[in-house]
């Protein structure tokens, strides 16, 4: 196997007395589009600047393309592009003179150079602005100046803090496209908390709160979680659920009573076996209503406030619930 | 009258430094503009802005414009009428120049903001007008003071290079503006050719006139950098011919200095031969012979560092030739003396003047083919003085602060007495001069780092493959650029001094006034630099360099009383070391102690250092 293009190991991180990072491992393979979850707070930002060798751990180790991003920092530097979360730029500049400067900095071949920026102003879709002062820009257009900044030496890996914010629904639309494209070419950690933006581009999510991983695990596998099946059946609640559980594909029964005779059922089956034809026409023939009939599959939603919830609720914690139930 | 011109020469200087650094965007954008709506029109519709650049409707430019050709026309009606009636009326032919340069400089503002066809056009015609205007200038005779007979070139400096000036200054905008290929090309061409033909001309001609130099040399090489400069401001410099362009430059600028040090040192030291080795009595004087020794030693090392070194291969054969050529003429001159006729001295002046053109051309030339991080960061930082009205806003305090004590120093001149040289030591150490350079030093500084870590750049900045010493040594070296030239001002007062008001005095204190100041201005800006480095905000790095200022200042006051406080002396002794008052003093009486500037220098470099480390500590865990 080649080199993981981004291996963290135990990596903690204190501030005085705050613990940012708590002992955190992951690794990512070449080409891979990881989304980086967590609320506010959660220790994305110092997590990513720690891999961008702009801060160092207090305990840990990582790697970025086999590189120690304590001990080897100018080789760690030439392999990244980052977007921070405030895409700071220099206002007096131009955006043009802006990508020719860092392009310069980041050592992009003269011969190549202008080819490379128009290439860079083409996908981030800034040709229009190319001339205007950076001091003049619109959130959306710092952050995609930002993004072409990133792109600019063409780095294997790429980092972005939350890429999407501040941006219209369409020009997140637009910058994720992009951000896929890079995918494949480029290894992409994008952190977010829009858990939709996630599902849409990302291969892999590491969900990591108050400091901790909760969950790390590829969107496929998520998506093959065993699904549940909703059925809101109207007739007698006692003898329904009596009927169901006695079923053989069945293995667990849930009922939520919605009155007048109605009733919904939450029902997980043997190995994800998709029952609900066979389970209509049993229910019809004794002679039941049958009102909705759905499956549920395991969202990254659900996932993301269980783990969220989970850990506000735990005892430990003396802290306030820090989100809403969603 | 001459000050002002030579004060409108350094600031289109720097006009031009300003469009190249901006320039790469404008060159390059317009073929990729003309092809935008063939490649995407049919696929998706062409996004805009959000918030579109509206222009501010060309009504106002165009009544500015307005105004100033009225102004333009009446300035010139007054000074024409002057020459022809030889009696004033109304206006005075000084106002009439006023009034002509208020409106030009009112059209010039229209021809930048107002890029319509007719318009940038018209300004382009216009520019060719002041073209021919500067060639009949230079070539219509006149006559030299003392003499009757009328000579081609008399009106050159008057009027010639203002008027090429002009022409460059609207034939800037017209080729921004313009996107006719046709059009542009050739205007654009033109530039460059205008250029280098100046640039040839004027140093082929001060070769073989050394007279020629000061002056119309240094005037016309300048003016030719100048249209070069534009030319490559509007061009992309990445591309493989433009950037032969530049890259000649440099090198003509390196052959150039090379020359004029070769030729003021050559024919000397040939001319001398093995005597410059003897004693008067004609013993051999080990001293000199073992600097001759070194000398020769150094040059064939540079000879063998060259050829070996790590560079492309024209630069090593270059070294190696010059290496050679260095070691085989001193060689020769420690045997025997080919030259028997005393050659003329020809470093003073033209010699300098050269080798100063030849440094300017060099280094326009690495600021626009280098990718060297250090020459990278550099430019930005000298741009961004210039990007911002901050940076006029302090010339223009400097300025003022200089031309007041200028107008003192002239008032006390006219006195009537006679004075002891050196006569500029009043005008240097002038107060205003030391409270500005206490006020200059905090305001330059403050905003290095401090700017940068409030807004987060200098986090993009050391995540790119950059360390954090040529960040330093970039931010450090822009500002004392800058600091030198807030002091240009204070040099060109005196040149007025000199040539218009006739007044011959000693002018080589000012010029150790100068050296001084660059040495101190390492330690000042080193010490700005590390207050802005230590804090987020910049009023805080403003207040602390200031108060370094002061305690600096106490320095000298603590000079002006031996023995205060009881202080033991040898701490006085010290500390009056660090007077930078009594340093300038002396450099303008004429002393200049290398152990003042190594001082100054090496604590320069201290803070430097320290300012290195303060950066690097946010990685001590």
């Amino acid at each position: 196997m080649a080199t993981a293009a981004i291996n963290v190991q135990n990596l903690t991180k204190r501030y005085g007395p705050i613990l940012a990072v708590d002992n955190i491992s992951f690794q990512v393979q070449p080409g891979e589009l990881v989304g980086f979850l967590g609320p506010n707070g959660a220790g994305k930002s110092t997590c990513m600047r720690i891999l961008t060798t702009w801060q160092p751990a207090s305990s840990g180790y990582a790697w970025l393309a086999g590189y120690d991003v304590m001990y080897q920092s100018m080789e760690v530097r030439q392999r990244i592009g980052y977007l921070p979360e405030s895409v700071p730029l220099y206002p007096e500049m131009r955006v043009r003179e802006y990508l020719s400067y860092r392009a310069k900095l980041k050592g992009v071949e003269r011969r190549t150079r202008t080819a490379r920026i128009d290439y860079c102003v083409e996908k981030c879709r800034i040709k229009e602005v190319q001339n205007r002062l950076l001091g003049t820009l619109s959130k959306g257009y710092r952050q995609r100046v930002g993004l072409a900044d990133a792109m600019l030496a063409a780095p294997p890996i790429l980092i972005l803090d939350e890429p999407t914010s501040g941006l219209d629904p369409v020009q997140i639309g637009e910058t994720l496209n992009t951000i896929k494209e890079l995918g494949g070419q480029h290894t992409v950690l994008l952190s977010t908390h829009i858990l939709s933006e996630v599902e849409k581009v990302c291969e892999r999510v590491i969900i990591i709160n108050k400091g901790r991983i909760e969950l790390d695990e590829t969107m496929k596998s998520i998506a093959a979680r065993e699904p549940a099946y909703i059925i809101e059946v109207r007739g007698p609640e006692l003898a329904v659920s009596q009927f169901l559980q006695e079923q053989p594909e069945i293995i667990s029964v849930a009922a939520v009573s919605l009155g007048n005779d109605l009733t919904s059922f939450e029902i997980k089956t043997k190995d994800s076996h998709d029952v609900r034809e066979e389970l209509a026409k049993r229910l019809l023939t004794r002679g039941w209503g049958i009102r909705e009939l759905s499956v549920r599959r395991v969202s990254l939603e659900a996932l993301f406030s269980a783990v969220v919830l989970r850990r506000s609720d735990s005892p430990d914690e003396p802290l306030p619930k820090p989100l809403p139930a969603a | 009258m001459a000050s002002k011109v030579g004060l409108n020469r350094g600031s289109s200087d720097q006009l031009e430094e300003h469009m190249s650094t901006a320039s790469p965007n404008t060159s390059s954008t317009n073929p990729a503009i003309a092809s935008l709506p063939l490649s995407t029109t049919a696929s998706t519709p062409r996004e805009t802005a959000p918030s579109t650049m509206v222009d501010e409707g060309p009504f106002f430019s165009r009544g500015i414009a307005f105004a100033g050709l009225f102004f333009l026309f009446l300035g010139a009606a007054a000074v024409i009428a002057k020459r022809a009636i030889g009696s004033e009326r109304i206006i005075s032919e000084g106002l009439g120049y006023l009034f002509a340069t208020l409106g030009l400089t009112l059209m010039l503002y229209h021809a930048i903001t107002d890029s319509s066809v007719e318009v940038r056009r018209g300004y382009g015609a216009f520019a060719v007008f002041w073209f021919v205007v500067a060639i009949a200038f230079s070539l219509v005779p006149g006559p030299f003071e003392g003499s009757t007979d009328k000579t081609v070139g008399y009106y050159l400096m008057q009027y010639g290079i203002g008027a090429g000036l002009l022409s460059l200054l609207f034939a800037l905008p017209f080729v921004r503006h313009e996107t006719d290929e046709s059009i542009r090309f050739p205007m654009l061409t033109a530039l460059l050719i205008v250029g280098a033909l100046l640039i040839l001309g004027s140093t082929v001609v001060g070769i073989f006139k050394p007279d020629f130099l000061p002056g119309p040399g240094i005037a016309l090489g300048l003016l030719g950098l100048a249209y070069l400069c534009g030319y490559l401001g509007q061009v992309d410099t990445s591309e493989d011919l433009r950037y032969s362009i530049a890259f000649a430059l440099g090198a003509f600028g390196a052959t150039l200095i090379v020359y004029a040090l070769g030729r003021a040192i050559v024919p000397t030291i040939l001319y001398e031969g093995p005597a410059a080795l003897r004693k008067a009595n004609q013993a051999l004087d080990q001293w000199k012979v073992l600097g001759r020794t070194l000398v020769i030693f150094a040059f064939v090392l540079l000879a063998i560092v060259g050829v070996v070194g790590k560079v492309p291969i024209w630069l090593r054969a270059t070294l190696g030739l010059l290496g050679l050529f260095g070691a085989g003429i001193f060689t020769l001159a420690s045997f025997q003396a080919p030259v028997h006729v005393q050659p003329p001295p020809s470093l003073v002046p033209g010699g300098i003047i050269l080798t100063g053109l030849g440094l300017l051309y060099l280094t326009v030339s690495i600021g626009i083919c280098s990718d060297n991080q250090f020459v990278t960061l550099t430019r930005r930082e000298l741009a961004s003085y210039f990007l911002s009205p901050i940076g006029f806003l302090v010339l223009a305090a400097m300025a003022a602060a200089q031309w007041i004590s200028y107008f003192v120093f002239i008032l006390e001149l006219t006195d009537g007495q006679p004075r002891p040289e050196p006569v500029v030591r009043e005008y240097g150490m002038f107060i205003l001069n030391i409270f500005a350079l206490v006020i200059l030093v905090p305001v330059l500084t403050m905003r290095l780092f401090a700017e940068e870590k409030r807004t987060g750049s200098l986090e993009v900045l050391l995540t790119a493959p950059v360390n954090e010493v040529p960040v330093v040594a970039s931010k450090f070296f822009a500002s004392w650029i800058f600091f030198l030239i807030c002091w240009i001002p204070f040099g060109l007062f005196l040149i007025a001094l000199r040539v218009v008001a006739d007044n011959p005095f000693d002018y080589r204190p000012v010029l150790g006034f100068y050296v001084a100041l660059a040495a101190q201005g390492v330690m000042f800006i080193g010490i700005g630099l590390f207050f802005s480095a230590l804090t987020r905000n910049q009023v805080v790095a403003a207040m602390f360099t200031a108060l370094a200022m002061i305690v600096l200042l106490l320095c000298t006051m603590l000079r002006f009383f031996p023995g205060a406080f009881g202080l033991p002396q040898t701490f006085l002794d010290a500390v009056g070391r660090l007077s930078f008052y009594h340093m300038l003093r002396d450099s303008l009486a004429g002393q200049l102690p290398i152990r003042d500037l190594a001082l100054f220098v090496s604590f320069g470099l201290f803070w430097l250092f320290l300012a290195v480390k303060v950066l690097e500590a946010r990685k001590w865990s």
